[in-house]
């Protein structure tokens, strides 16, 4: 364990997010909040000081000898580490009072989760509002560098099945490939930003409102300016281009860059986005089904709209993005089950959505089509593919690991929400909910994904579980591999 | 003069052969029937015995790929070096070598694994230079893939980019038996004429007075559109075309073929014994059902519910297993069988017990070696019955005699005939009024012992004169 490099990474990041509380000051000094002003001056001097001091002992050899598993343990730790002082602005202006709070909030900002604790969010300071969309944005980034440029070397959670669609950044050691695939990918990332922006903008929404949710929407996070989330909009266009931008946002970044390069046929040959799209097309169609008959009520208080209401929750929750433009609580049950069905899938892996994943799911679905094929042909000869390559059985064996651990992770988290006395359904799906980055859940935190009833300890609990849940607990599995700490 | 000319014309192409196997000796009898220069290069001493004794060539005893062999057998003045050994390295190799020694010399190389062929460019151009490659593999493939989809049918190839068809079909029945061919027009439309007729081992290059008889392997020489009429009269036409098809054997073959085959949308199963060559299909084959089984295993063909797929394509290593598990299949009521038959003497005793269809890969690999050969003026070159007769597409060219004159002033050879003609991408089939143009396309019949004098008939009078000796 190289301890110099890893500090050195984490104080790097410090002082990034210490930068970048430059934009939520400049709003609060321009809206003339005082105190949120001094508060984020206060915040950056924090961060550039301790981000300072601990990339003083950045040692570039060292850096450069970082392993995979370092790399993410590294992550894992930045991110803690971030959280925790993305809480300091929440604290410093007065806007949330206590300890919980201020953590939940900037856990599920930089996790891109998007649940909030905020009971009035149109009474907080602007200032605070920009902190919380650009701490999606920032973690926005942070995701997918992290998914695709070390994960697929780890083979933990089948992660490397995507070695295959980098091949370009292939390589052992972390530092050089991490800027290299960084910058790359960032560039779907920033083009996303203006174009989204733009249309928003154009769409009607004031400067400062397209910001904030372009930066929510872009990291499929969540956080919206308004207490009833994205209702208040009811142009057709604002909604279709969300919706648009929430769908694109859960599929995978390699898959965008390559489509940035004309390359339009490898996305149709993508399995995983074949998968991802038709699960958004036929569950869509079915909650269409479900709530067109009391349309008025259930889609948003208009008439005519319930397929355009059905997808955007759809993509929503399944890009976990976590918007809402309708109270889908009081839906008929199916498509409730649905959604919850949805929180647990999320979207493609290399997206900045959270939950189990696409191509996870498609992998297992198609282990069962195999074995259903081995009863029928009992001499038949298999191989696992995807997207016309070989799956090994190690990659398997991963997912499968990784779906006891998943489910582990939200049974635990629940049934601690439970022993805090909160009904079943709330401590189901809010555990699902924060574990998978989703953000609103069904029972007390409702659509809206307002966590402000629930307990301290709660809140604590699950901040943990939006970390865990958006690092897919590598951190915690590197540090159980054995070959960690034999070298 | 033209006695004279047509002498300088044939004279004496010289053409190195490496690998006395199948496909070298069929080429090579080709070769020498047509009076050219034939030296064959092997390391088995006794197959080169046995061609040198049935046919008029030199041999050379060595490796085909060794440079003093090469040297020995005169390489250093050949026209044609073909190395079409079971070795594809030996092949390539063999070709580069004969480029260095004598870069005049044009130079063919069997290739039978894939990733040669995707690495067609490389091989073709550039350094290495070999002229060309041919895959008899890939050729098997698609004739098996057209008897699938048109059932009935024994061979079908196209002329001039598909404006002209060649179908062979048994006739056993319908209106066509026993019919005199003055009378043909009678029974089908006039573009259809009979290109050949086999009768046991003998190819029959009709004239009117002859007649079809039932049981007869005819070829008929059509344009687009008649093949329902065709399969009508010969009453194949309750067949469907085949959609599920059985492959045994995951050989190259079987392989090529099922991926040709899923591609197209078939629903495919591949049967192959070997468990590690099953795993390498599996993972190379993506919508083909691998199977690791026996083919004649009668139980797991009964598992694969044999009996309802439409086809079964046998493509073992093996002539007589493959023989067998048609027969199997047969009996367990698939609806056609296709088996690989590579031994020549087995081919009559294939057809007596009722698998009609058999593939033989040698046919196919000498064929495109022949069209390889004669290419500049023929395009495409079809061997039929057991390669007694040739079918050949050729660009009629200004100056040679088939041009300009009515085709029955021609005096073309007996046994040869013009199958069509083909001009501004149109079709006809020509009558002995018509005339040939400069340009024209025209696809001609020819026995295998008049070729050489055809050939004359196409080759410009003039290019003799400069490139005389």
């Amino acid at each position: 364990m190289r301890v110099k490099g890893v500090f050195g990474i984490i104080g790097m990041l410090l002082l990034v997010v210490g930068g970048a509380t430059l934009i939520p000051f400049g709003v609060a000094v321009y809206e003339h909040e005082s105190r949120v002003a001094w508060s984020f001056l206060a915040t950056m001097m924090v961060l550039v000081g301790g981000g300072g001091s601990l990339s003083f002992f950045l040692n570039r050899k060292q850096i450069d000898e970082l392993t995979h598993r370092e790399g993410v343990l590294t992550m894992g730790f930045g991110w803690l580490v971030v959280c925790l002082c993305g809480a300091l602005p929440y604290l410093f202006s007065g806007a949330l009072t206590s300890v919980p709070d201020a953590l939940f909030e900037s856990f599920s900002g930089f996790t891109t989760t998007g649940a909030t604790i905020i009971s009035d969010i149109e009474a907080m300071p602007r200032g605070i509002l920009m902190w919380r969309a650009l701490s999606h944005w920032l973690g926005g980034i942070g995701i997918i560098v992290m998914f695709l440029s070390m994960l697929p070397f780890l083979g933990i959670g089948g992660a490397q099945v995507y070695r295959l669609e980098l091949p370009e950044f292939f390589g052992e050691r972390v530092t050089p490939r991490v800027s290299e695939s960084a910058r790359v990918l960032c560039t779907a990332y920033f083009l996303f930003t203006i174009v989204l922006f733009w249309l928003l903008f154009l769409g009607g929404m004031n400067a400062f409102d397209a910001v904030c949710h372009t930066f929510t929407i872009v990291a499929s996070g969540g956080f919206a300016n308004y207490n009833d989330s994205m209702a208040s909009y009811t142009s057709p266009f604002l909604q279709w281009v969300m919706i648009i931008f929430m769908f694109l946002t859960g599929m995978n970044y390699a898959v965008h860059y390559k489509l940035l390069h004309g390359n339009l046929k490898s996305l149709l040959r993508d399995e995983e986005f074949r998968f991802y799209f038709l699960i958004v097309l036929v569950f869509t169609l079915i909650v269409t089904m479900f709530i067109a008959p009391q349309e008025g009520p259930l889609a948003g208080g208009e008439t005519g709209n319930s397929f355009r209401t059905s997808a955007f929750q759809v993509v929503s929750i399944m890009s976990t993005t976590g918007l809402t433009t309708a109270d889908y609580t009081l839906w008929p049950m199916l498509p409730q089950a649905l959604l919850l069905v949805l929180m647990f899938i999320g979207g493609c892996g290399g997206s900045t959505s959270g939950g189990f994943k696409c191509m996870r799911v498609l992998l297992l679905l198609k282990c069962v089509y195999d074995e259903l094929v081995m009863l029928l042909h009992p001499r038949a000869v298999r191989r696992l593919k995807m997207s016309r390559a070989s799956i090994s059985n190690d990659v398997v064996n991963s997912i499968l690991h990784y779906l006891v651990i998943y489910l582990l992770g939200a049974l635990i988290c629940a049934i601690l929400l439970a022993a805090m006395n909160l009904d079943l359904l709330t401590a189901f799906s809010s555990a699902l909910s924060c574990i998978s980055c989703v953000g609103p859940a069904f029972g007390l935190p409702g659509a809206d994904g307002n966590f402000a009833e629930f307990p301290g300890l709660a809140k604590i609990v699950l901040s943990l579980g939006m970390l865990l849940g958006r690092i897919e607990f590598y951190a915690v599995l590197v540090l159980c591999m054995p070959t960690f700490w034999r070298e | 003069m033209k006695f004279f000319f047509r002498r300088k014309q044939t004279a004496r192409l010289k053409a190195v052969i490496i690998g006395a196997g199948e496909v070298g000796v069929q080429v090579a009898d080709h070769l020498a029937s047509e009076d050219k220069d034939v030296v064959l290069i092997d390391t088995n001493a006794a197959a080169l015995r046995e061609a040198a004794e049935s046919m008029d060539i030199k041999t050379v005893h060595g490796q085909g790929d060794s440079p003093v062999t090469l040297k020995e057998s005169g390489v250093e003045r050949a026209d044609l070096v073909l190395a079409v050994t079971d070795s594809d390295a030996t092949n390539i190799i063999a070709c580069l070598f004969a480029n260095k020694l004598w870069p005049e010399a044009v130079t063919l190389a069997r290739i039978r694994n894939e990733d040669y062929t995707r690495g067609q460019e490389d091989l073709i151009n550039g350094v290495l230079g070999i002229n060309t490659l041919v895959n008899p593999e890939r050729e098997v493939v698609k004739v098996i893939e057209r008897m699938l989809s048109l059932p009935g049918i024994l061979e079908y190839n196209e002329f001039a980019d598909g404006l002209v068809k060649m179908v062979s079909l048994q006739v056993d029945c319908g209106p066509m038996v026993d019919l005199q061919l003055f009378d043909f027009s009678k029974v089908v439309p006039e573009d259809i004429i009979v290109a050949a007729i086999e009768r046991g081992d003998k190819l029959i290059v009709p004239s009117g007075q002859d007649r079809i008889l039932a049981g007869d392997i005819v070829h008929f020489m059509t344009l687009p559109g008649n093949m329902r009429v065709l399969r009508r009269a010969s009453h194949y036409y309750d067949q469907e075309p085949a959609r599920s098809v059985f492959i045994v054997g995951g050989g190259n073959t079987g392989f090529l073929l099922a991926r040709y085959l899923e591609d197209l949308g078939y629903s495919v199963k591949l049967a192959e014994v070997d468990e590690e060559r099953s795993l390498f299909l599996a993972e190379k084959l993506h919508d083909t059902l691998v199977l690791r089984g026996d083919g004649t295993d009668r139980f797991f063909l009964k598992e694969e519910n044999i009996g309802e797929m439409d086809a079964i394509v046998a493509l073992t290593g093996y002539d007589e297993e493959n023989v067998l598990i048609g027969l199997l299949a047969k009996s367990m009521g698939v609806g056609h069988a296709i088996v690989r038959v590579n031994k020549r003497e087995y081919h009559p005793l294939v057809e007596t017990i009722g698998l009609r269809f058999y593939v033989n890969p040698r046919t196919a690999a000498v064929n495109s070696i022949m069209r390889f050969i004669r290419r500049g003026q023929v395009m495409a070159s079809v061997t039929l019955g057991d390669d007694e007769g040739h079918v050949i597409e050729i660009i009629a060219q200004s100056g040679s005699r088939l041009v300009d004159t009515p085709l029955f002033e021609l005096g073309l050879p007996k046994g040869s005939l013009v199958l069509a003609i083909v001009r501004n991408g149109k079709a006809i089939i020509p009558t002995g009024q018509d005339v040939i143009l400069a340009g024209d396309r025209v696809i001609m019949l020819a026995n295998h012992r008049v070729m050489a004098k055809v050939e004359t008939f196409f080759t410009p009078l003039h290019t003799d004169l400069s490139d005389g000796e």
